[in-house]
């Protein structure tokens, strides 16, 4: 990992383990050296660019802890998330059937990483939409597993797609198509 | 009629309330469960929240004697504002109750519902064959 990486990788950490009440862009600009344009010219940061310690770093916080997400796999564009099974996340305890809205969660935040992957900048983002098509219902006690695509980005959007699964990519329980806005560059 | 919340409803701490009107509204109270980035509430718990309301008003409308298996189709989700760290709440507007599909909006605010932080458009399946 080259110094810069190391440096936007801490900040990033950084940035999700914050206190509430203080500002990320505060931070990141009090412990950034380099200027962004330097960031963006870094071509090859996606390969150096650790999703798993980030997502590990993520999941010890907030809503992703809450849910219990942990890091599958990752590559140029793309990202996976896992969600393992729960009983505090199901819809209906006779089925034991997980809710939708934990594998709502998994899909914004598998798709909203491979955004980073796909640019390999740190650009804070908000979802503009999510759609998400439930195919099937998961197999209680099986793992979810999303996938999220950074298929094209312009200045200000960031457009996603995705699926989910649980245990055989090619029987998808779910779909999602989303953009996602570049809240910085307006 | 009481809506009996599911494990995933209790987890996220959600809480039945009623509106000046007696509608359905669901509150979602602030807490490290729901935070997304630092300051803001996750987009997921927001779009988890929408859905609950969505078939708990649903269900509601139903009544006590028809019980189909409500089944989720899709769900869009639109976010229009950050929402912050004080207590979400939710409504839902059923657009059509047919025999076999419903089609629901709900929208999310937290001090101003004419000011919302999101809005779902939630379309399910009423799955009366004979399971349930």
């Amino acid at each position: 990992m080259t110094v810069l990486s190391r440096i936007l990788f801490d900040s990033l950490c950084f940035t999700f383990t914050l206190g509430p009440k203080r500002k990320a862009t505060g931070v990141l600009h009090r412990e950034r050296p380099t200027k962004w344009s330097e960031l963006r010219r870094m071509n090859e940061f996606p390969s150096e660019f650790d999703p798993a310690r980030l997502i590990e770093t993520m999941s010890r916080n907030g809503h992703n802890k809450l849910i219990g997400t942990r890091y599958h796999g990752h590559g140029e564009g793309w990202c996976e998330l896992a969600l393992p099974y729960s009983e505090t996340l199901v819809t209906d305890t006779a089925s034991g059937i997980l809710a939708s809205g934990p594998i709502f969660t998994l899909m914004d935040m598998a798709t909203s990483l491979s955004i980073w992957l796909k640019t390999g900048t740190f650009q804070p983002q908000a979802t503009l939409d999510l759609r998400i098509d439930y195919l099937r219902p998961a197999r209680p006690g099986n793992t979810v597993i999303g996938h999220g695509e950074c298929y094209h980005v312009t200045k200000s959007i960031a457009f996603i797609r995705g699926h989910a699964h649980d245990g055989d990519p090619d029987k998808p329980i779910a779909h999602v198509a989303g953009t996602y806005f570049f809240t910085a560059s307006a | 009629m009481k809506t009996s919340f599911s494990p995933y409803a209790q987890t996220m701490g959600f809480e039945e309330q009623r509106d000046a009107d007696g509608r359905l509204v669901i509150a979602m109270p602030y807490s490290d469960g729901v935070r997304g980035r630092p300051g803001f509430v996750h987009g997921g718990a927001l779009a988890g929240l929408l859905e609950t309301i969505a078939y708990a008003t649903l269900s509601e409308a139903l009544g006590e004697d028809d019980r189909p298996l409500i089944k989720p189709v899709n769900v869009t989700a639109t976010y229009m504002r950050g929402a912050v760290e004080v207590t979400t709440y939710a409504r839902a507007t059923i657009e059509r109750l047919g025999k076999r599909i419903a089609n629901i909006e709900a929208i999310a605010w937290q001090d101003d519902i004419e000011k919302p932080v999101a809005m779902a458009q939630i379309n399910v399946m009423l799955d009366r064959s004979g399971r349930s």
